[in-house]
Parts: C-alpha cells; structure tokens; sequence
C-alpha cells in the first residue's frame, strides 16, 4: 500500500524547471503561513486512484439500492410524522449547497498546494462533495415529489433570510487564502464541528423512519473520516512547520470555531423542536461531540503546540441550555417567511424539553409557550410582521442573550470609518473588529430588502422573490403538507380494512 | 455501534478476516465507519491505528 501510494501520488510530481515554484504556486505565501518541507505533510489514508474509485462506486451502489427500493414502496408513508421533513428541506436548503461549494474550493486546493500528498487528498476531496451534493438532492428529490418546501432550494440559499446564515458562513470561508480555507473549513468544521453538525441530521432520520437520508448520511460521513484526518494533518503540518505559524493558526480557530459554532444554532433547534421523534437534546449533543471529544480530547493534543482552546469557546458553553429554545422561538415567530414550517410543542415535547433542560425550560421558555398556546386558544397564532435586526457577522437575528443572563438581550455595537455595526455576541463582535473591511460587505437580507433589491416592499413581493409557494412555510397544522399526509393515511387505513373483509 | 478505546484504537486485517471468514483489504473499513473521534496515525495493509501523538 505504501509503495503503491508512493508510485502513484508522489512519485508523479515533478520539480519545474523552466518556472519558478512561486509562479507555479503563487497563493501559498501571502497569508504569511511559512512551509520548509511539503514531504512533510502525511496522509495516513495512502489511497491511490483505482481504490478510491473502486470503494466510492460501491458506496454509491449501495445508496441507490436503498433509494430505489424506497420510492417504489412508498417508503415516505412510513415516517413518523410529515413535520420531520422540515428539518431535510432545512438541509437540502442550508447544507447541500455548501457541499458544492466545498466540492469547488477543494478542487482550488488541489491545484494550487505546493505538495502532491496534500493536493491528491483534496482532490479525492473535491469529488466527494460533489458526490454529497448529488447524492443529497437525489435522496431528497424523491420527497419533493410530495412534500413543499423542497423545490427551489438552490435560488433560496442565495436569497432567504435564514439561509444567509449557512451561505454566508462558507461564503467567508471561500474569500480566505488557501491555508485559512482549510483551517476553517478543513479543520474547524469537518472536524472539530462536524459530529455535532451531521450526527444529528442523521440520527434523526433513522428515527424518523428516513431510511434514504440515514442510508445517504452514512455514505457521506464514511468519507468525512477522510475530510476530519486531511482536516487534522493540515493543522499538524502547519504547526510544526513553522513556530511562526502557532499565532496565525490560533487566531484562525478563534475565528472558525464561534463562525462554525453560529450555524449549528440551526442544528439545536432541529434536534429539540422539529423531530417528531426526538434523538438526544442539543445539550446532549453538544456535551459528547464537542466538549468531551474536542476539548477533552483534541485540545489535549493540540496543546503540545501551544495551541490553546477557541476563544469564545466559553461563551458557547454557557448557553448550550438556552440555544435550542431561543432559536426555535424565532423561528416559530418568523415561519411564515420561511421554506419549512413550525408549530407550537405540543405536551409531550413540552414535557421531554423540561426534563432535558431542567434549570431552564419550565423557567424561562415554558411561560412564553403557554402565553401562546392562550393565543391559540383565541384563533391567534401569532407571527411577527416586522424584519429582524441581523448580526453583521452571522446573519442570525439578534436573539441571543448576554453570557451571564438569559433574560437581557446581546447586543454589540461597533464603529467602523464613522458607521455603526451591530453583532450578536462576544464571539461576533471580535471576528467583526479583526476584519471590519470584510465584514461591512456583509449581504444582510434585511438590509436589502429595505434597500428594495428583494422583490419589492410588501411581504408577498419577497416571498415571491424567494419562490416560497402556498404550502412552503407557515404554521404546519392545517398546512398543505399536514393535510395531504392525513388524507393518505386515512385512504391507506381504509385501503387495509378493505383488503380484509 | 459505538466503539471506545482509551488513547490508542488498533483494528488489525488478522482480526477482521478471522471473525468475518473472508479476506479483507483495510480500505474496506471505509465501508463501514460513519463517524469517528481521534487521530488516524497508521493505515497500511495490516492494521489501522487511531492514537493521539501527544
Ligand atoms: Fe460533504
Ligand atoms: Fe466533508
Ligand atoms: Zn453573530
């Protein structure tokens, strides 16, 4: 394997002679990262052409097994509820484009690092995520057929509001030099993020009866464990390169870690408000994938470098009780303008949220949940008409709370050349005011539609501009999607009794 | 399935073949893993090595 490895990556680079390296390779040296030795770089997969393309076919195999046998059974009958689907379009809008626009920056690196190890695992990378994106949307498709708010997620990634969060994540990340790319993207979110941000998705369709989604995750996420090694040996060989590089690379994981940590806000409510069937809470999650495997692990590791953990990385654990739920309640309240819907937590869910946040749902969250369901008694599920303030850096509406008190609203105000720029928390405001030039570019979704580049001033105007159909978002009992999923199980029950008598 | 090991994970092409009944490449593996935590320190034909270096 080794030698295989050798003959073919290796062996097949070549010293230029007739141009100098830097022209070759003209991106490598402007972010001020320092490499001596590209032979240095290690890739522990040693996977050579022929078997990565020989395990790849027979993972794709495998899935369009599953998807087949699942459409023709009717396979999306047997979910647990139509409502899980909210958190699928919810990927296929926030997630699959940036499987895609990952498949693009991989292919970048694959050109232009300076070693041929490195470049061949990002191009192995490169075309995994664009198997992920293909395989996603064709997973997905099969549920469009069926159900709203599927049919125009690329145009709404661009567009909506709540999608900017996602875009503009990775949007930042593709704008950064090579080496900053693969810490943000490479390391902070394929690996020290990347359990928290999948596992869930994925554990909430095997419960949820999503056999193809389950069957897709796991096909991606057999490769993810090629993306978190090329992810952590990029962060290694930058470290001991260069003692010079520590600095550059530690501000790097301040950055990306509370960047990453922002848009799995999405992934929280997901697993504490939209499944039907619940997997494990957001607090859960977060205490195993991140605070026990990342910093009781990795950190521990990195720490021989004198890599210390992410900045912020406090502020985070300080609300991982009161994420999921401040979220969720903006959401609920803006639905109307989204591409999935919501509905109130009925008393079940009402009942597992206490017991899983015991310091924190009774007291803070049920009383605005009840205040509510009053609402409804009186015909008035209530949706805000007005537009959110967003966060200059993460695009999140200014829900979150100050670290130290639930009850306050967190708001940070910056001055840059004489304008006032607002950001959500701590973590924002730092990134913000280390980039102000970058930041200040922001595309806030609010912001233009007051400057009436989104279809117009009225409601209905940027609705129409987003392609959000009848049937999309809104509240999910009564929806279209509530109402066909009754009338099928209905003619199924009788379809049964009927085949008996 | 989850499986933990403290400090140091070895999954050996021996031990897999022997309980599978067939042979078996470790690239295989690849088939079969949809999450893991750690280092992979070591992948050649005989064995996979997941251990921190520090
Ligand atoms: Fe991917
Ligand atoms: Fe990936
Ligand atoms: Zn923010």
């Amino acid at each position: 394997m080794k030698q295989r490895y050798e003959a073919l990556t290796r062996d097949l680079d070549w010293e230029p002679s007739y141009v100098a390296k830097s022209d070759v390779f003209p991106h490598t040296e402007f972010e001020g990262i320092k490499i001596h030795d590209w032979s240095k770089w290690e890739d522990p997969f040693r996977l050579t052409v022929d078997a990565y393309t020989k395990y790849q076919a027979e993972k794709d195999k495998r899935l369009y097994a599953v998807l087949d046998g699942f459409a023709q059974s009717q396979g999306h009958l047997t979910l647990t509820e139509a409502s899980y689907l909210n958190a699928m379009k919810l990927f296929l809008q926030g997630v699959t484009p940036l499987e895609y626009q990952a498949h693009r920056n991989f292919a970048y690196l694959a050109r232009h690092l300076n070693g041929p190890g490195p470049r061949f695992a990002a191009l192995c990378q490169s075309i995994d995520e664009m198997r992920h994106t293909q395989t996603e949307i064709h997973t997905l498709s099969n549920y469009n057929k069926y159900y709203g708010g599927f049919h125009n997620y690329l145009e709404q990634h661009d567009r909506v509001w709540y999608l900017s969060v996602p875009k503009s994540f990775f949007d930042d990340a593709l704008t950064a030099g090579p080496f900053e790319f693969l810490i943000a993207i490479g390391f902070s979110f394929e690996y020290l993020l990347t359990n928290l941000l999948f596992v869930p998705f994925m554990s909430g369709a095997s419960f949820n009866g999503d056999l193809p989604t389950m069957t897709f995750g796991f096909s991606a996420q057999s490769d993810e464990s090629r993306h978190m090694t090329l992810g952590l040996e990029a962060i290694k060989f930058l470290l001991e390169q260069d003692e010079a590089n520590v600095p550059i690379v530690q501000a790097w994981i301040d950055k990306w870690f509370w960047r990453g940590y922002r848009v799995t806000a999405l992934v929280a409510q997901m697993l504490d408000y939209m499944l039907p069937r619940k997997v494990m809470s957001w607090k859960e999650a977060f205490e195993l994938y991140f605070e026990e495997q990342m910093l009781g692990g990795l950190f521990q590791d990195l720490a021989f470098y004198g890599i210390t953990p992410p900045k912020h990385v406090d502020d985070a654990i300080a609300e991982k009780e009161i994420l999921s739920h401040q979220v969720y309640w903006t959401l609920y309240q803006f639905s109307h303008a989204a591409a999935f819907t919501t509905t109130f937590p009925d008393a079940d869910a009402q009942t597992w949220l206490a017991e899983n946040y015991p310091g924190t749902f009774d007291k803070l969250y049920k009383p605005l949940w009840d205040k509510e369901a009053r609402n409804l008694e009186n015909g008035g599920r209530h949706f805000v008409r007005g537009l959110p303030q967003l966060c200059q850096v993460c695009q999140i509406p200014m829900l979150f709370t100050e670290p130290d008190d639930p009850t306050t609203l967190c708001q940070r105000e910056s001055v840059h050349n004489g304008e006032k720029f607002q950001t959500c928390s701590n973590g924002c405001q730092w990134i913000f005011e280390r980039e102000p030039e970058k930041y200040v570019q922001a595309w806030l979704p609010v912001h233009q539609i007051y400057q009436g580049n989104c279809g117009g001033p009225t409601v209905p105007d940027v609705l129409a501009w987003y392609g959000i159909q009848e049937g999309d978002g809104g509240e999910y009992k009564g929806s279209v999607d509530d109402t066909n999923w009754k009338s099928w199980h209905n003619a199924a029950d009788h379809s049964h009794i009927g085949s008996e008598a | 399935m989850r499986i933990t090991a403290p400090g140091r994970l070895v999954i050996t092409r021996e031990s897999v073949e022997e309980r599978l009944g067939r042979e078996w490449e470790t690239h295989e593996f690849q088939l079969a893993i949809v999450s893991y935590f750690g280092h992979i320190k070591e992948w050649d034909d005989d064995e996979i090595v997941i251990a921190w270096d520090h």
